[in-house]
């Protein structure tokens, strides 16, 4: 995106390493644009602080506070020294007025997350846990850019905890699930690691589960 | 290469689910009609498409398969373009960029309130309690720089809420926690409590607003955490002569000062190995303060107190009420623990 200099003059802002850049439930009214650094979204989930994501530079947040009056949904903590671009309410029009391109870019980012959030919601359409958590693998080779229909392994970096997250069941019931998988084969489980033998093998197994409900 | 004008019939079909995306339509007469399975899984959804809309934008886009199936169903004209041709469109018309972002936005926001409610994470209180929930909970963590923000942000956007003088007096635990690094205790009784559905007491002044300066409620929160920096750093004689000093001046409307000060001279003298001593002062405590938000964790005290004197009985009754003591919370798990240590069964 090409932003020249008085855009980082005008807008620009500076977080230290762990310094706040917004909690959750606070009225927002501004968005950001990351120039450089990474950025931590986290949100208290049944008392426990979860990492829900790490933004990059190019990448975009808080924006949703500004399209809709509404509070924000996570918090936003520099992991590096950041440097963002803040824009506010009042000069969002004005601003995607001047500046096309971050405009399509913001829409572009948001297909992709509708894309990606519904992805996630089918997992949840699943009935038992076993169905879930192999959706899960799917869904993290897909994103990986694997086509389920082809018959590939994928190596996957995550572990029990995330997976049980993403299906929201137990930690304890996923571990069942993934170990029983692993026994038979078609999965192989190592430190942070999964790795599926044949995601097509996966895809069908899910798509037989999705026909029988 | 230019946008072009496609006409379809009746019946037919524009494009079907699962098909690659590579264009984007805009509907110029005619009738068309989406369909697609609710990613709630709730059956399928039927969308009209009308005159001057567009359709097919978020999978050309976001460049993934059309995730619904476009049917005509009376004569439709519609205009195709490519995603560039789309792109250059957009950066013609920020108006059309505006509403098509707050569409998305409204898409977004609504998926993502279902993805929570299924994982049981929807924000259900109203923002100022759950601003000073996040600080609380910064607190009990130790957070102070964090729970500090969230104090301050609190007070900022809610300066008349209810929270407000209790916020004040946490902003001042925050910030002499962040400059000193003392703890709050690690067993997560202190003065924090658990989240609250309401206030957890009465306004210390009847002025409009809380003063900062020179207000007693500050004045005595001020040597509360001294006290409680000393039993953080285990200098249980020390703080149990400050707190001492906190129940003798204590005047009316520092009842939750006076609580918590009980509470913790009944840990100090646990810690100080005069068990007979904690459990009066205590006992006192649940009688005085029968709501406190530190009854559970109290009657847990009270308990080890027996444990320790060699009552176990007496240790498993105070356990076992904590443990039935609802809301079922990590106390509750470690009052089931302490009877199983002390050979009970539940």
């Amino acid at each position: 995106m090409a932003l020249n200099e008085g855009m980082t003059s005008k807008f620009g802002v500076t977080y230290q390493p762990g310094q706040i850049i917004f909690l959750e439930y606070e009225p927002g009214d501004s968005f950001f644009l990351i120039q450089s650094g990474r950025v931590k979204i986290t949100k208290v989930v049944k008392d426990k602080e979860k990492l829900l994501d790490i933004l990059e530079p190019g990448d975009v947040f808080g924006e949703m506070a500004i399209l809709e009056d509404a509070p924000r949904s996570a918090s936003a903590v520099a992991a590096d020294e950041v440097k963002a671009l803040l824009f506010r309410k009042e000069n969002f029009e004005i601003i995607l007025k001047s500046n096309p391109a971050m405009a399509l870019k913001l829409l572009k980012i948001f297909a992709k997350r509708i894309y990606e959030q519904k992805r996630r919601l089918m997992i949840f359409t699943l009935e038992e846990d076993d169905a879930k958590v192999l959706d899960v693998l799917l869904m993290l080779a897909e994103q990986k850019g694997y086509n389920p229909n082809s018959i590939e392994s994928v190596e996957l970096v995550t572990n029990e905890e995330q997976i049980a997250s993403w299906a929201a069941i137990k930690v304890e019931n996923c571990r069942k699930v993934l170990t029983h998988y692993d026994k038979l084969g078609r999965i192989q489980l190592g430190q942070n690691k999964v790795s599926i033998r044949n995601i097509n093998e996966i895809h069908r197994m899910v798509a037989t589960k999705r026909k029988q409900q | 290469m230019s946008p072009v004008s496609r006409v379809y019939k009746a019946g037919s079909i524009i494009y079907f689910e699962g098909d690659k995306a590579e264009t984007v339509f805009v509907l110029q007469a005619g009738v068309v009609l989406l369909t697609y399975i609710s990613p709630e899984g709730t059956g399928e959804v039927r969308e009209n498409i009308k005159s001057g809309e567009f359709f097919g934008v978020k999978s050309a886009l976001g460049r993934f398969p059309r995730e619904e199936t476009a049917t005509v169903l009376s004569d439709a004209t519609t205009m195709v373009m490519n995603v560039a041709e789309f792109e250059q469109l957009v950066l013609q018309n920020h108006k059309l960029v505006m509403k098509m972002l707050k569409v998305f936005s409204n898409q977004l926001r609504r998926i993502g309130r279902s993805i929570q409610t299924r994982m049981g994470t929807a924000d259900s209180e109203p923002s100022g309690t759950g601003l000073f929930n996040i600080g609380e909970y910064y607190l009990k963590n130790k957070k102070f720089n964090q729970a500090l923000y969230a104090y301050q942000k609190y007070l900022q956007y809610y300066p008349d809420g209810e929270y407000g003088t209790i916020c004040l007096q946490r902003v001042e635990m925050a910030q002499s926690g962040a400059a000193t690094g003392y703890a709050v205790a690690s067993d997560g009784s202190s003065f924090v409590s658990q989240p609250v559905a309401k206030p957890a007491h009465e306004p210390v002044s009847e002025a409009d607003t809380p003063a900062i300066d020179g207000d007693s409620g500050i004045g005595i929160a001020k040597r509360y955490f001294d006290a409680f920096s000393l039993y953080s750093s285990e200098k249980y004689d020390e703080a149990y002569k400050l707190y001492k000093t906190i129940l003798d001046s204590a005047s009316g409307g520092e009842d939750e000062y006076v609580e918590k000060t009980y509470f913790d001279i009944g840990r100090c003298l646990f810690n100080m190995n005069k068990p007979q001593d904690a459990i009066t002062q205590l006992t006192t405590m649940v009688k005085t303060f029968p709501t406190s938000p530190n009854l559970k964790a109290a009657l847990f005290h009270i308990g080890k107190c027996y444990a320790m004197l060699g009552d176990t009985e007496k240790a498993k009754g105070f356990y076992n009420k904590v443990r039935m003591m609802p809301p079922n919370e990590s106390i509750n798990k470690r009052a089931q623990k302490a009877i199983e240590e002390l050979g009970g069964s539940v």
